[in-house]
């Protein structure tokens, strides 16, 4: 189900998805039978963001450090033998 | 005059009405007859022919003008003429303020004494004057005639409409090498230093076939492609010999010529025809070469000139441009190091920027999605402890109504013996039994007074 997602949806329509869940989930008349499938799919969704995010962390850090390393800013001495 | 007697007779050979001349007696007695008939001298006119010096006198054939038809008899009519020592002394002054030179060709009126000389037995006329004016108006009515003709044929401009090359180096001379006139010439141009480069057609340029010469070395030159021009040089002379430079042959050779001609025929007065007609003409051959010398030194020292002012704009344009260019260089130097500064803190401001702002985003995002999974988190209890509450109000309420809890607080429910339920007195009849349901138990009990409140 996870990876269905991952594939299928982008960051930006899971967010979309989560404010309408929550729209729901936020109103007067909500439906008890599926409240336990809008939260588990809620989480899902969460999950999804919280991966994305984190990846995106991951790339931002490694394409800094390069561009650090590139202009000899900031990690000098890196490529230093001694 | 009286008949000549022919019979001989006995007559005297001295009678002096009829005496015989001894030959000198004779030429004594000629000599006295024209002097008697001539008394004054006479005037001749006609055109010297076979002038020629016999010691310091001077003598020529005076002939019948061409002009003029031949006098009587067959030929032309001829006189001789001798021009002693002493009268050339006395006549040279004339001749020379006039610029006369006696020659061959030349239409003369002159004065003397006929004189029939005996050692040769020739009749003759020592000359004792000469009327140059006639001879001049001969010259000038000659000269007018071809002017007209070349006025008329548009040829008296013709050479004039050739412009002369600004450096005339390559020039064809037509003169008698070896005269005064040419070494002038060539001396001036040799010492001037340029490269003038001559053709040189060496005419004679008087005397009898100076004129067929002059024009056929005019034209041998004017055809070579390799000339800027064509000078006609000639020293000093007598104004009769210039006339050569009259003749209509040498107008029409110097108005054909394709190149321009220029005349030095050395003379200070007076034009000729081939000075009218010749693209430039100057008074001496001296002043001839000085023109070309002059052309070629201004076109030189223009050429210098200009040759200087292109090196010095040329230099000026380079030290501007050097000085421009390193100005440039400098400045591009110095804006480049700014720009470049400027660049590396905009570079350097933008990796800061591009290092926090996407993590900025994210801890957002981040924190976005917290806020989603607190409220989801939370709402889903939410909804459920409100349902419940709803469920417990509906179940208290439905409490409240079940009969078990009625029948504590007293209510009881009465039922007949088939069950029925009583709910009213008129459900009953006298002597009828019937159960009462209380919370504990049941009463049975029989109906003693069923009356109707």
């Amino acid at each position: 189900m996870t990876d269905k997602i991952n594939e299928s949806i982008g960051y930006a329509a899971a967010l979309g998805e989560l404010d309408g869940i929550l729209r729901e989930l936020e109103g007067s008349d909500v439906d008890v039978d599926r409240l336990a499938d809008r939260v588990t799919r809620a989480a899902e969704l969460i999950a999804l963001c919280r991966d994305r995010i984190g990846n995106a962390r991951l790339r931002i850090d490694e394409v800094i450090a390069d561009l650090d390393a590139a202009s000899g800013l900031g990690e000098a001495g890196l490529d230093d033998p001694a | 005059m009286s008949q000549p007697a022919f019979d001989f007779g006995d007559e005297p050979f001295d009678d002096p009405s009829n005496p015989t001349y001894t030959v000198g007696e004779l030429a004594d007695a000629i000599n006295d007859q024209l002097r008697r008939g001539f008394s004054d001298g006479v005037w001749v006119r006609g055109e010297i022919s076979g002038l020629r010096y016999g010691g310091p006198h001077l003598y020529f054939a005076l002939v019948e003008d061409s002009d003029v038809e031949a006098g009587s008899g067959g030929g032309k009519a001829v006189l001789n003429v001798s021009l002693f020592a002493p009268m050339i002394r006395n006549l040279t002054p004339l001749l020379k303020k006039n610029r006369l030179e006696l020659a061959n060709g030349m239409k003369v009126r002159i004065f003397g004494h006929l004189d029939y000389y005996a050692p040769n037995g020739r009749l003759g006329l020592k000359m004792a004057g000469i009327d140059p004016r006639f001879t001049l108006g001969e010259l000038s009515q000659a000269r007018d005639q071809v002017v007209r003709r070349l006025v008329a044929n548009g040829l008296f401009d013709a050479n004039r409409r050739h412009r002369l090359s600004p450096v005339p180096l390559r020039v064809g001379v037509v003169a008698s090498v070896g005269t005064a006139a040419w070494h002038d010439f060539h001396h001036e141009l040799e010492q001037s230093g340029f490269g003038f480069r001559l053709a040189v057609c060496d005419t004679r340029v008087q005397g009898e076939w100076a004129v067929g010469m002059v024009a056929a070395s005019i034209r041998t030159l004017a055809a070579r492609p390799d000339l800027d021009c064509v000078v006609v040089i000639r020293g000093g002379g007598a104004r009769n010999e210039l006339a050569t430079f009259d003749a209509e042959p040498i107008a029409l050779a110097i108005a054909a010529s394709p190149i321009p001609v220029l005349t030095g025929l050395g003379h200070e007065v007076d034009r000729s025809v081939a000075d009218e007609v010749a693209h430039t003409a100057l008074k001496t051959p001296t002043a001839c070469a000085g023109r070309l010398i002059e052309l070629v030194a201004t076109y030189s020292a223009a050429t210098e000139e200009r040759w200087a002012a292109i090196v010095a704009a040329l230099r000026s344009d380079l030290v501007d441009t050097t000085t421009r260019l390193s100005d440039r260089a400098h400045r591009i130097a110095r804006r480049t190091h700014a720009a470049v500064e400027r660049a590396d803190g905009r570079l350097d401001t933008r990796v800061d920027r591009a290092r926090e702002l996407p993590l900025r985003q994210l801890a957002a995002a981040e924190r976005q999605i917290n806020r989603i999974a607190v409220r989801i988190g939370s709402r889903a209890p939410q909804v459920i402890a409100s349902q419940q509450r709803d469920l417990d109000f509906a179940l208290s309420r439905l409490a409240l109504l079940d009969p078990v809890n009625l029948l504590r607080r007293g209510w009881s429910i009465t039922r007949r013996s088939d069950g029925a339920i009583v709910r009213s007195a008129n459900d009953v009849i006298h002597d009828m039994i019937i159960t009462t349901q209380l919370a504990d138990g049941i009463v049975t009990s029989r109906i003693d007074d069923p009356t109707e409140n």
